[in-house]
């Protein structure tokens, strides 16, 4: 095999993965109405069409209030299931609630998407953003279980120890010891939830009442066929996500690394 | 502190009930049903006439082994495509550039499914950059009708579910120990013998992981299908979709055919996954 060949692979397949990505901002700054090429010239015009559409402002505002708030939640389960994981002495009870607790991982996304519709009218809420924020919540938690729960198994046991034997409390150690040691974690954590729920199409769908979040209203005007706003408005959420997942790369590699708090 | 403990575990656990199990089990429970919501005069009658209807009606299992196929060619063409970007990464390259280019093969996938299916929908359509470049070339001269059929589909199946394969597989191919592949090159093994017998069985239970999460995962698209398909490549996601999609929906129907899709997908997922655990010899 030659040497070079391994580069080239990975050098074609970044290329392949990115090029369709950068076709998106390419043609959105075509100047021709109908979108696709040949690229007849530049502008910034859709930009400006965007930020003036308030279909899409609010639709982008109505997905980052459920990306906040479904991440927020999402933490919240997912911290509080990890510590308890860690906490059963059983190897089986471990492994059972683990497995409860990552079951939405393994949901193909229609039926998860489904089930909820259903559940949320058992349980009296109508569909709109706080379905939308409970499913979110409910899809990301695993990915904080797994995060948090990793970081979790690398903590010395004689940090709570030594606490302990300074006279620490249970509620002073998980604030003063814990907290801390899981913090990386917790950030990238809340990163992944983040980007889970701003990029969530199929839950969006069928949980949202009238007014659309961004990806759902996307969705909508790609059957509609496809118009240059859009085109422009996706670039700006590529560029976001991009952004928002750079730093989640950023803080995971700061949570994997055992020694740097 | 005992009533404590119970209040800590007591949080968990009626999460994982409440939000992850119980969707489930209302999703089975409806699926009984003739009509739901039912109207308030109506008393609910419980059969088994929805799992029915998927067996008798060939509409239904066309589309419901539609969904198998195609969720195992996507699986197949992500680890054809996977495992040799994987090794090139994990085996070929130079540690202290590994995690820089693994980074910047993940970066794509932050994206969401609708912007990768957009960006798809720019290369193929009839004024996308495929058509594009072959017309400037003269090749054709009409374009090429890329969009809405059964390549497009798997193609964006493919491109949605790739970051799945490729991590497992990455994984399992870091672990592998450098010296046993030095080991049988010393005695004599060529590229192929090293690849086959020590690489290949070692990642084993890695490509089974992977083939398993993207099989689950290609199973559940719902927009690939709906924007990239075509007419004659509806697939069971889409079916159940329709249930619930309209004002006149049939939930009951829809959560059968639910759970249907879930019971057979998890049920080849950890086919799949077996095999990979069987089959491993122990390092």
């Amino acid at each position: 095999m030659s040497r070079r060949l391994p580069g080239l692979v990975y050098r074609g397949a970044v290329l392949c993965l990115f090029l369709p990505l950068a076709l998106i901002a390419l043609t959105s700054l075509n100047r021709q109405p109908v979108v696709g090429f040949p690229i007849s010239g530049l502008t910034l015009e859709w930009y400006a069409a965007v930020l003036a559409d308030r279909e899409i402002v609010r639709a982008f505002l109505l997905s980052c209030a459920a990306a906040l708030a479904s991440t927020a939640l999402a933490l919240l389960a997912g911290l509080w299931t990890s510590l308890a994981v860690a906490s059963l002495a059983s190897p089986l009870l471990r492994a059972a609630l683990l497995c409860g607790a990552c079951l939405p991982m393994v949901t193909p996304g229609i039926v998860s998407a489904i089930s909820l519709r259903i559940y949320i009218r058992l349980l009296g809420i109508d569909p709109g953003l706080g379905a939308i924020v409970l499913g979110h919540a409910i899809h990301s938690a695993p990915y904080v279980v797994i995060v948090v729960g990793a970081r979790l198994r690398l903590m010395p046991a004689n940090l709570a120890e030594a606490a302990r034997s300074l006279g620490a409390g249970d509620v002073r150690i998980f604030r003063r010891v814990t907290l801390p040691w899981l913090r990386p974690a917790l950030g990238a954590a809340a990163v992944l939830a983040l980007l889970e729920s701003f990029d969530d199409f199929l839950r969006s769908f069928f949980l949202g009442g009238y007014r659309p979040t961004l990806p759902v209203l996307i969705y909508g005007r790609l059957f509609a066929g496809l118009s240059p706003e859009i085109g422009a408005a996706t670039t700006l959420v590529l560029a976001l996500t991009m952004a928002v997942g750079l730093s989640a790369e950023w803080l995971f590699r700061r949570a994997r690394a055992p020694k740097d708090s | 502190m005992r009533i404590t403990r119970a209040l800590f575990l007591l949080g968990p656990v009626l999460w994982v009930a409440g939000a992850n199990l119980a969707p489930l089990f209302e999703m089975a429970r409806i699926s009984l049903l003739d009509t739901y919501p039912a109207a308030p005069d109506h008393v609910a009658r419980h059969s088994l006439d929805n799992y029915v209807a998927f067996l008798t009606s060939p509409i239904y299992r066309a589309a419901f082994l539609r969904s198998i196929s195609f969720a195992g060619l996507a699986t197949l063409l992500a680890l054809l495509l996977a495992y040799p970007l994987a090794y090139a990464i994990a085996i070929a390259t130079p540690a202290r550039r590994r995690l820089r280019r693994l980074l910047l093969l993940i970066a794509p996938f932050w994206t969401g499914e609708i912007v990768r299916i957009f960006a798809i929908m720019l290369l193929l359509s009839n004024r996308g950059a495929v058509n594009g470049i072959l017309r400037w070339a003269g090749v054709v001269g009409d374009p090429l009708p890329l969009l809405y059929n059964p390549f497009s589909l798997a193609f964006g199946m493919v491109y949605v579910v790739l970051l799945a394969m490729l991590l497992p597989v990455y994984a399992a191919l870091e672990k592998l120990p450098r010296e046993l592949l030095d080991a049988a090159a010393g005695l004599g093994a060529g590229a192929w013998t090293r690849f086959h017998r020590v690489t290949l069985p070692l990642t084993r239970e890695g490509i089974a992981a992977g083939s398993a999460l993207v099989f689950l995962i290609s199973l559940g698209t719902f927009a690939v299908p709906s924007i990239l398909g075509g007419a004659d490549t509806t697939l069971f996601s889409m079916t159940i979709g329709s249930m619930f999609a309209s004002s006149a929906g049939r939930w009951p129907l829809g959560a059968a055919f639910g759970l249907v899709l879930l019971a057979s997908g998890l049920g080849i997922a950890a086919a799949i996954a077996s095999a990979g655990r069987q089959a491993a010899p122990s390092p």
